[in-house]
């Protein structure tokens, strides 16, 4: 074993990075899993022949396999329910939280402790068959998964064996378009319940003493902890996760590429989050892929001796990529999937081998295609997506099947479920995510809009909403996918963040479809006039919205700023020959302002305009965060000139500054030919956006510019 | 009941003499009812405390006393518990329903009673080893839900009783720590498993205890020993806090001295129980199988001296022919036509009934209870509890630890389990017994 340890290391030297926990989860394994002389033997015999060969021909056989081979891959998906409490006991679970802090007598298995059904697991997993298409079973019933590892307390894991709950489904997907597009159909062989085992916590540095140390004063039952010390390593036991309800999907191998791989697990996510049952989060182990891949000839029907692979399908298009990768460019330096091959010619004898990268995959299917078949080199194996290295490497070799003795489960009454029960969850279910593509399609949306809207529930909720409003379906997705979309990304928001409700945004489409306010509106902006006026309409439009506002309904800032952001998105690229414009900065001493007047200097001021600073008094309040403003790094490229030994400056340190007076001073510099005004305005009493909005159209302003701040400025700009 | 004969006491039955002897039964307060009317207390140990608590002429320390005194001076002989309560605990526990008597206030059915506990049912506070090596001095953080209805009831624990490994066995000579002897004679064994359970309340050194029954661990060594033995249907008693054997088939039972102590254990503990999902749901039945709203076996006691001189007429019995088959012991066959003619005496019509699938169950109980077991027993991997063997390597850690702390039965049933359960004889052996088992059902 030494020496296949000494050669994993030696070949992938990744290994050793980013934490010891992976490289001692692969100590361990090596370690441990109980390896016969010969399987040593063949790990070391798996060394590349040493034949050397030219690299032409390399990309001829190559090219040779991409086509004559074709890849079988079947996905197991283990989805973590998110139950109140665990499947067999009342323990609650939160991801993240200390190790062993959620566990009882039932979830850690001790000697007497029997496990009680949650029945919410039945109603998750008939909600999940249901939505897979599946044919439930109404008499199904649990059984027992035996082997021994340090993270399964019972010694068994409580599983579903020869009747699962769910059987026999199809899940549809709409492929990307970037990758060709596409509809597809998968077969779900079945899906059933099971449960999560614990984890375990490898120590080998500080990373995870400090766990332990809270492991130790925290294990509640005063039991002995796992200790155990080889090569200097500790391997501790967590808990907290054992006995966590899991559904786990299997696919039917019908899947050939890696886009459809990775389309068809997002395609599960959303079906999962659609239906409330688990978060999918891939992240926190929420939503876990093991992809099974065979290759085999083309037009063969048999499969291959298949390896498994424990993917994190975190990033879906690092997924594509590697899947891509592998399918079609097999020397990809990055593609380090392990192939299994099936020859033809043994008749039933399946000859298969794996190899972990590419200086080993090449001579291997050259031997393949030259008939001589190195079967002594085949082995199947597991393989771990790393995500440092973001590829692939050796888990465990499998000797063969593993015996798990599966028997029915006597701790537990049989799963007996009603038709009045499955017709009551039926009729439950939310709109699915391949019906709503459909429904949208039959709008007449284009595919990319359809994806984009029914791919997110989030999203999609947000667009039926907005139509439900009255909204125009082709105006509410193009804002949707657009200007919302843009903001959703440039501020790390998600949709149900927004402060434009659907509503408004109907509202919004519809004034602009009945002509109130153009969409064109940047061709009007020539004449500055407009500008006035049309800030006007805006406000004068919406009078309920505004009184509404001042009444303190601050959802309604969304509304403004969705109003204002439209009527100026258009400006900037059609001042090709401007005329003067009076653009107002409206300036406090908050970092928001300064990067309000930054924005102004750079982006929107030309030499023609003048620029005014326009401050709404309340200074009592202000005082205070004016050092914010001076500390401000936003500024400082504007400030660049003003460097602490330019004599000539306001003075910075007294407190008392008038902050009006430095920006005046940072934009003269920044833009020396544009005349600064200041303007003070006493907001007496009234709203201060309302203020803003009035004085700009006494000064026929062109262009305001209003930081960005969650409270009041983004009730004018966003 | 039964004509067999049964061998001198070694030990004197009557550890209370001269404390209660020949107290009468009197009427009681009527702020403490007791639920019976014509049933002699005499007949009862558990009635015959409560009457005696009761009405003042015996207090529950007094009574401790006598038992733990029993116990003391009987233990070093018949070596029945693997662990006794320290005496303090036990006799503050009397101590508080003295108090409780004194201050007139309720107090439970079971007041003062002392049962002891089978070692494979988990007690909060003391040791619970299920007579294996592997589980030395562990200690569960929780009582099992029959014990916990006992102490509820104002039952005081006294200890936890020896038994064959994880109830695998029949003789209690296959406990990792100590063999128990028959109180009726030293030189023979109690039976088992629950062989302790069985010689504790046959040497008096306590009211009544536990036992668990999977393949006859109640009623066989309730028979060596001279008690009564009871084991429930599947169901009727949570299995929780039972150190699993075969889940399918393990059964919480109960010894008395008498059928009424007997049952009135079983209807402390019996009901259904949250915490075990196999435990019935049904209301419990009374012995002459009408559903009882009430659920109390002891509304069924009748005083002897008040019965018929055919009491049981009317009802039919029926006689296993496969019991008294050739093949079976002569001695075992004329206990059974005894006890058959002792009814028949009583006003039963005794019935010969043909059980073809009877020779079934043996083989089938093999089956089903060694894979059950070998299943079972796979926690105890020394990884979370119990004895752990020092190892540098994952599963030299596991092989070490099972391979010293279970006992040879236990290896070979885990064994023949594994095997049974194997892929290739699973088939042949597990799902052949367990039709087997369906239609012994």
């Amino acid at each position: 074993m030494a020496s296949t340890l000494f050669r994993t290391i030696q070949i992938h030297p990744f290994l050793l990075y980013p934490t010891a926990l992976f490289s001692r989860r692969n100590g361990v394994l090596y370690c441990t899993m109980k390896s016969s002389q010969t399987q040593t033997a063949t790990q070391e015999k798996q060394q590349p022949p040493k034949v050397k060969v030219p690299q032409h021909a390399l990309k001829k056989t190559v090219d040779k396999i991409t086509k004559d081979y074709e890849a079988i891959i079947g996905i197991e998906t283990h989805v973590q329910l998110s139950t109140l409490t665990k499947a067999f006991c009342s323990c609650p679970y939160n991801y993240g939280s200390q190790p062993n802090t959620s566990i009882c007598p039932i979830c850690m298995g001790l000697p007497g402790a029997l496990p009680v059904l949650n029945s919410k697991v039945i109603e998750f997993a008939v909600k999940l068959g249901l939505a897979l298409n599946c044919k439930l079973s109404l008499n199904s019933k649990f059984d027992r998964k035996q082997y021994f590892y340090p993270d399964l307390p019972k010694g068994y894991q409580i599983s579903q064996f020869d009747i699962p709950i769910a059987t026999g489904g199809y899940v549809d997907l709409d492929l990307p378009l970037e990758f060709g597009g596409g509809h597809r159909k998968f077969g779900i062989t079945r899906v059933h319940m099971e449960e999560d085992a614990g984890k375990l916590l490898h120590s080998g540095n500080g990373d995870y003493s400090q766990e332990i140390t809270s492991l130790t004063s925290i294990y509640i039952y005063c039991f002995d902890l796992l200790l155990i010390d080889t090569v200097g390593y500790l391997l501790q036991v967590d808990l907290n996760r054992a006995g966590v309800p899991l559904l786990e999907i299997v696919s039917e191998p019908d899947i050939r590429t890696g886009i459809e791989a990775a389309e068809y697990a997002a395609e599960l996510q959303r079906v999962v989050r659609y239906l409330g049952i688990s978060n999918g989060n891939m992240q926190e182990g929420s939503l876990r892929c093991d992809v099974n891949v065979s290759i085999r000839p083309v037009g063969q029907s048999e499969f291959g001796t298949k390896v498994n692979s424990l993917l994190k399908l975190d990033l879906w298009f690092n997924t594509s990529c590697r899947f891509k990768y592998h399918h079609s460019q097999g020397t990809d330096r990055r593609m380090h999937f392990s192939i299994t091959f099936i020859e033809q010619s043994k008749s039933m004898e399946l000859v298969e081998f794996s190899v972990s990268d590419t200086d080993n995959l090449i001579p291997y299917l050259q031997a393949l295609l030259h008939g001589q078949g190195q079967s002594d080199q085949i082995v199947q194996e597991t393989r771990l997506w790393e995500e440092g290295a973001q590829k692939t490497v050796t888990m465990r070799k499998k000797e063969g099947l593993s015996d798990y003795r599966y028997f029915p489960e006597p701790d537990l009454p049989e799963v007996i479920l009603t038709q009045e029960y499955v017709d009551s969850i039926s009729n439950s279910l939310p709109e699915l995510p391949e019906v709503k593509r459909r429904r949208y399609e039959k709008m007449g949306l284009s595919m990319q809009d359809v994806l984009f809207l029914a791919n997110d529930m989030n999203v999609a909720e947000y667009f039926d909403a907005t139509l439900s409003s009255g909204a125009d379906i082709k105006l509410a997705a193009n804002w949707i996918m657009g200007d919302i979309a843009a903001y959703m990304k440039n501020e790390k928001l998600s949709i149900n963040d927004i402060k434009l409700t659907p509503q408004e945004l109907a509202e919004l489409i519809a004034s602009i479809k009945s002509g109130t306010i153009s969409g064109k509106i940047g061709k009007e902006i020539a004449d500055p006039v407009e500008i006035g006026k049309m800030i006007d309409k805006v406000i004068s439009e919406n009078p309920k919205q505004l009184e509404q506002y001042r009444g303190g309904k601050t959802k309604l800032q969304g509304f403004f700023s969705g109003q204002f952001r439209f009527d100026f998105a258009g400006l900037r690229p059609l001042m090709v020959t401007p005329p003067a414009r009076k653009v107002m900065v409206v300036a406090d001493p908050a970092p928001h302002s300064a990067a309000a007047l930054q924005y102004a200097l750079s982006h929107a001021l030309l030499e023609q305009d003048e620029l005014i600073l326009l401050h709404v008094e309340n200074t009592s309040s202000w005082k205070n965060t004016l050092t914010t403003f001076l500390k401000r790094p936003t500024i400082a490229s504007a400030a660049n000139a003003m460097t602490p030994n330019n004599s000539s400056g306001p003075d910075w340190g007294s407190t008392d500054v008038n902050f009006l007076d430095q920006m005046k001073y940072a934009s003269e510099i920044a833009q020396p030919k544009i005349p600064v005004r200041i303007e003070k305005i006493d907001p007496d009493g009234k709203d201060k956006a309302t203020v803003i909005l009035s004085k700009s159209k006494d000064l026929g302003i062109d262009l305001i510019i209003i930081g960005q701040k969650r409270s009041l400025s983004s009730a004018i700009l966003g | 009941m039964l004509s067999t004969i049964q061998p001198p006491r070694y030990l004197s039955r009557f550890p209370l003499r001269g404390r209660t002897k020949s107290r009468p039964f009197q009427s009681l307060s009527s702020a403490q009812p007791v639920t019976k009317t014509s049933f002699a207390a005499d007949q009862s140990q558990i009635l015959s405390i409560r009457d005696s608590l009761l009405n003042r002429h015996l207090s529950a320390v007094e009574l401790a006393h006598s038992y733990l005194d029993r116990l003391k001076q009987t233990e070093p002989h018949i070596n029945c518990f693997l662990h006794v309560s320290d005496p303090d605990k036990v006799l503050k526990q009397a101590q508080d329903i003295d108090d409780k008597i004194e201050r007139n206030e309720e107090v439970g059915p079971l007041a003062g009673v002392l049962v002891a506990i089978k070692d494979n049912i988990c007690t909060a506070d003391m040791p619970s080893t299920g007579g294996s090596y592997i589980l030395e001095g562990y200690r569960p953080p929780f009582d099992a839900t029959a014990v916990k209805r006992l102490k509820d009831l104002g039952a005081i624990v006294v200890g936890k009783t020896n038994l064959d490994e994880f109830g695998m066995g029949s003789t209690t000579e296959a406990s990792a720590f100590k063999v128990t002897a028959n109180p009726w004679d030293l030189s023979r064994v109690p039976g088992g498993s629950s062989g302790g359970s069985a010689a504790s309340v046959s040497a008096r050194q306590c009211v009544v205890s536990l036992g668990s029954d999977t393949g006859g661990s109640v009623r066989q060594p309730a028979s060596f020993c001279g008690v009564v033995g009871l084991k429930p249907t599947y169901g009727r008693v949570s299995r929780f806090g039972l150190m699993a054997y075969a889940s399918s088939l393990d059964v919480i039972g109960c010894f008395g001295s008498s059928v009424a102590d007997t049952g009135i254990l079983l209807h402390a503990i019996s009901g259904h129980d949250s915490l075990d999902a196999t435990s019935s749901k049904r209301v419990k039945c009374s012995f002459n199988l009408k559903l009882a709203e009430v659920p109390d076996f002891t509304s069924q006691f009748t005083s002897a001296s008040s019965l018929k001189s055919r009491p049981l007429e009317g009802l039919r019995v029926g006689l296993i022919r496969e019991t008294v088959d050739a093949g079976v012991d002569s001695g075992v066959k004329s206990a059974i036509e005894g006890a058959a003619t002792h009814l028949e005496q009583l006003g039963c019509v005794l019935k010969e009934v043909s059980l073809p699938s009877f020779s079934l169950g043996l083989p089938a109980y093999y089956i089903l209870a060694s894979s059950e077991s070998s299943s079972n027993l796979s926690r105890y991997d020394g990884v979370r509890y119990g004895n752990q063997a020092s190892s540098d390597e994952l599963n030299a850690l596991y092989e070490e630890s099972r391979a010293k702390g279970f006992g040879s039965e236990v290896k070979m049933r885990i064994l023949m389990g594994t095997y049974a359960l194997s892929a290739g004889y699973y088939d042949a052996y597990y799902k052949r017994a367990q039709q087997v088992s369906f239609l012994l059902q």
